[in-house]
């Protein structure tokens, strides 16, 4: 096998080294220049001098933790009470489908539905609250976000419903735990890593969902990723994009790290 | 476990669907509006959809983000596997845990990064921008799905099955061609379909790196939902909702085929035993 | 040595720190049944992964029909292997498992459907061509595993304890059927376990390993009559060892008492250890004992009465009894001196044969 093994890894490393490893460097190296092309710190000091920048990391972050909140707490149950049903891997495709519709197209349809005259007012007119504007508010921002991302946050939970022994459960009813007792004591400790899988699948992204704050949140709400690509390409300020993205990288380090998911990973198999 | 259909669990399933469904659905509904707008039902009509055959742009932006699709999650497909091979033949674990670790980097980064520095990368070159950019650049982010999706089944393979081919005489390249591929195949098929969607999907990415007019769809979707209504998009978006059911519908009849033919032969078996 | 096919001169293995092998000599002649014996761990697998070609030695050389294949590679041998977990292809039915080797020496179809057909009808499964892998039993499996191997016709087939899977009925049927296809075929198998019973039963030739050291080799009943130390002796079955001093040859002392025995060519007074097989030990009454011992625990085990009991030393003995005794009384045993193994203390294998050799000549010119 050794011989081959060389020829495998060309392409692939080279893909590593090209797309992975060069990238990285030249978004870390770019931060260092100011829009003149001088080599400077002056990204960094307004970043973390300057208020507005600070204040945006910081309302991005909270935007995304709302976000993962509130699409775990309508993920959780579905996925365990889908992994419950008779024909659970055909109602699982069907969460999965909507997200082969493109996201945009998503984004679009909210536009339709939360618009002045759209689906959503006639509702509210229907209850008797009346007309509200709905798009272009962060609420709405929050919502077609966590829309979007709910089969994400969905997928990885059931998958580790769906793995849990169901002698453990039996188990636990046996020696005498009522079924709050069950799901509190084993169910959720065990699913554990579920749900840590489907917070990292989404809050990492709803820090960088720029096009919905375009589209829906009317630039009420920006995020990281919203200012990644105004100095990127609006403003054409790389140098303050690349340290702004520098600040995302990390948060998403931390992200991994928290959650860690990363000590499993390692020991494969054999 | 039994359950009465009308458990309140079952209420709150398809809530959840009716939400997770009804956003498309109105995008379909109004494809068929006679009228332009998304809020008020005028009357039937296929309008939009003799519009949107009519739009040569449009036509035109469909095949070529279908041809960035195929070409760019083939590509993928081979330099995956052909990693995935690579990182199974690793004996330090070190090493092995840090290039996996190398590999997910792009799968866990947020779009916008990837298109940013990509967008650098890029420049820093002298690339063009367009075509061979974004094509570039969906096949760098669908490779580390694809090594994800071959490497466990490598792992699951047991390694003696290597041992017992060379055993009966097989050389590296047949244990390659006779062994290890059928084992993976699975494993290629699901990571070639999940880069295929993956490239589909992508707008962020791309929206970074292409130039030049070159656009793929969403990014024609955006500058488009940008301007505001146009029910035209409603009318595509109601064809490729059609697409992924074709999808779905062919992944399954290749499963139900796969399984039909073992049926089939053990069929067979029972007719020659029973003679 | 007539017809000598595998040799192998000095061979040790070395996992990083650790020496799986050290030191491997030994020669396997054509057509007979070997069997590698030792408990897990012991370098059983590394052997046959040498002797595959999977793995190479660290040194030494190893020799097929007197041609050193160190360098040759695995799929070059005339050696095919049973894996210890089949290793069977999950993608292949069990006529395409079975026609994989022919298939890959490009062997013409009609060829190799009749000796597919011959391969399966010999370890009995005519009829399962077209089953997959998955819809067979463990035991079914085991056989087309075999079946793989020998329709290539390999010179010599090693088996990696391919019983130790299945339940104990099939296992013991097994036992038979390898040792008559081994027979039928006539080529040289070597078979690895860690079961002693499996081991005795079906062997022309039993090593005895430990920790990557052969520690005795010969046929199954010399083994058993003749362990050359205290692991052997343990190892090989249920065993009484205790401590004794070689008085003069035939002479030894056990527990105070001096005993006739069988063995000899060793110093005067020299520290030995002697061991007495359970089924040798025959109870009797106090006043003809040659030992007295009190009975600890009895069990009843089917054909014979298991019964652990002390003596005034405190030492354990074990006794396979036909008749039932009582616990907690007081039983004499007797023995004849052929029952008594005198074992030396770090003997080598070598040493000890030339000993055995040196008394028999003596034993045999007295009579
Ligand atoms: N690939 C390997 N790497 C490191 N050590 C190994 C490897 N294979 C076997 N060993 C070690 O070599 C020794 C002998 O192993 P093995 O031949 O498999 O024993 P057995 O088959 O008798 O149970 C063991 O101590 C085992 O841990
Ligand atoms: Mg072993």
């Amino acid at each position: 096998m050794k011989k081959y093994n060389t020829f495998y890894s060309v392409p692939y490393v080279l893909w590593l080294l090209l797309f992975v490893i060069a990238p990285l460097v030249l978004i870390v190296y770019q931060s260092f220049f100011n829009i003149n092309g001088q080599l400077t710190l002056s990204n960094y000091r307004e970043y973390f001098g300057s208020g507005t920048y600070l204040r945006m990391t910081f309302n991005s972050i909270w935007y995304a933790f709302i976000i993962t909140a509130v699409t775990l707490l309508i993920s959780y149950p579905t996925a365990y009470w889908l992994s419950q049903t008779r024909h659970k891997q055909l109602w699982l495709l069907l969460i999965i489908l909507p997200t082969w519709i493109n996201l945009l197209l998503k984004a679009y349809a909210f536009i339709g539905i939360f618009s002045q005259a759209g689906a959503a007012n006639h509702f509210f007119e229907f209850i008797g609250i009346g007309p509200q504007q709905i798009l272009f508010t962060k609420g709405s921002f929050i919502l077609v976000a966590a829309y979007i991302e709910i089969p994400f946050m969905i997928l990885p939970i059931f998958n580790a419903i769906d793995e849990l022994n169901p002698s453990l459960v039996n188990a636990s009813r046996d020696l005498g735990a009522t079924n709050w007792q069950t799901f509190s004591k084993v169910i959720f400790p065990l699913t554990l890593d579920g749900v840590k899988a489907g917070v990292q699948a989404v809050f990492i992204p709803s820090l960088s969902l720029f096009m919905l704050t375009r589209l829906i949140g009317g630039n009420k709400v920006i995020t990281l990723g919203t200012a990644i690509e105004e100095h990127f390409l609006v403003t054409q300020n790389w140098g303050m994009g690349s340290t702004i993205g520098v600040v995302l990288i990390v948060a998403m380090v931390v992200i991994m790290f928290a959650t860690g998911e990363r000590k499993k990973k390692g020991g494969q198999r054999r | 476990m039994k359950r009465k259909w009308f458990d309140w669990r079952n209420i709150y399933l398809w809530l959840v669907f009716l939400v997770l469904y009804a956003p498309i659905f109105y995008l379909i509904f109004y494809s068929f509006n006679a009228g332009t707008t998304m809020t008020r039902f005028s009357g039937f009509s296929w309008q939009h959809y003799a519009e949107l055959f009519a739009d040569t742009r449009m036509i035109e932006i469909v095949l070529d983000t279908l041809l960035i699709a195929l070409l760019s999650s083939l590509i993928a497909t081979i330099i995956g596997m052909l990693g995935a091979l690579a990182i199974y033949g690793i004996k330090k674990v070190w090493l092995k845990n840090s290039i996996l670790s190398l590999n997910n980097i792009l799968m866990v980064s947020p779009d916008v990064i990837i298109g940013a520095s990509f967008l650098i990368f890029f420049t820093f070159l002298g690339l063009r921008l367009g075509f061979s950019s974004v094509l570039l650049s969906h096949i760098a982010f669908s490779i580390p799905i694809v090594v994800l999706m071959v490497l466990p089944r490598l792992n699951e393979m047991n390694h003696s099955l290597i041992d017992a081919a060379t055993d009966l005489g097989a050389t590296n390249v047949q244990v390659l061609t006779r062994v290890i591929f059928p084992f993976i195949t699975p494993g290629i098929l699901t990571g070639f379909f999940m880069a295929f969607t993956y490239s589909l999907d992508d707008f962020a990415v791309t929206f970074f790196v292409t130039g030049n007019g070159f656009e793929t769809l969403s990014v024609e979707i955006y500058a488009r939902a940008r301007q505001g209504i146009s029910l035209e998009v409603n009318a595509l978006s109601a064809l490729m909702f059609l697409f992924s059911l074709l999808l779905i519908g062919g992944y399954y009849f290749i499963e139900q085929y796969n399984n039909s033919k073992k049926a089939r032969r053990r069929n067979r078996m029972g007719a020659k035993l029973i003679k | 040595m007539a017809n000598t096919i595998i040799k192998f001169s000095g061979v040790n293995k070395r996992y990083g720190d650790t020496m799986a092998l050290k030191q491997i000599d030994f020669e396997l002649e054509q057509g007979k049944f070997y069997t590698l014996l030792g408990p897990s761990g012991c370098g059983k697998t590394t052997i046959l992964r040498i002797l595959a070609g999977f793995t190479d030695a660290s040194a030494g050389t190893i020799e097929f029909e007197g041609k050193k294949i160190n360098d040759l590679p695995a799929n070059k041998r005339k050696i095919n292997t049973v894996f210890q977990d089949y290793a069977l292809f999950p993608h292949l039915n069990v006529y395409d498992n079975v026609a994989f080797g022919l298939v890959l020496k490009k062997t013409a179809k009609k060829v190799i459907h009749e000796k597919v057909i011959e391969a399966l009808r010999l370890v009995q499964l005519s009829g399962y061509e077209e089953r997959e892998i998955s819809e067979i039993s463990g035991g079914q499996q085991q056989r087309v595993a075999i079946a793989r191997a020998i329709v290539n016709e390999p010179e010599v087939l090693l088996l990696d304890e391919p019983l130790s899977a299945l339940d104990a009925k099939l296992r013991t049927a097994m036992q038979v059927e390898l040792r008559q296809l081994q027979q039928r075929l006539g080529i040289t198998f070597v078979f690895v376990t860690h079961d002693q019973g499996e081991a005795l039963a079906m062997s022309d030739e039993i090593f005895v390993m430990n920790a990557g050291e052969i520690l005795q080799q010969g046929a199954p009943v010399d083994i058993y009559d003749e362990p050359i130390n205290h692991f052997v002796a343990d190892f090989i079955g249920e065993s009484n060892i205790v401590k004794g001093r070689m008085l003069a040859d035939y002479q030894v002392e056990i527990l105070g008492h001096q005993f006739e025995c069988a063995d000899a060519g060793m110093r005067v007074n020299e520290p030995v250890e002697v061991v007495i097989r359970p089924e040798d030990l025959v109870l009797t009454t106090v006043d003809k004992a040659k030992l007295t011992v009190t009975v600890d625990t009895q069990v009843f085990r089917g054909d014979i009465y298991e019964i652990m009991s002390h003596d005034d030393a405190g030492n354990e003995w074990l006794i396979h009894s036909v008749r039932k005794t009582a616990v907690g009384q007081q039983v004499g045993i007797y023995f004849e001196p052929e029952d008594i193994h005198v074992m030396r203390f770090g003997e080598s294998e070598e040493d000890f044969d030339a000993r055995l050799e040196s008394y028999e000549d003596d034993a045999d010119e007295k009579v």
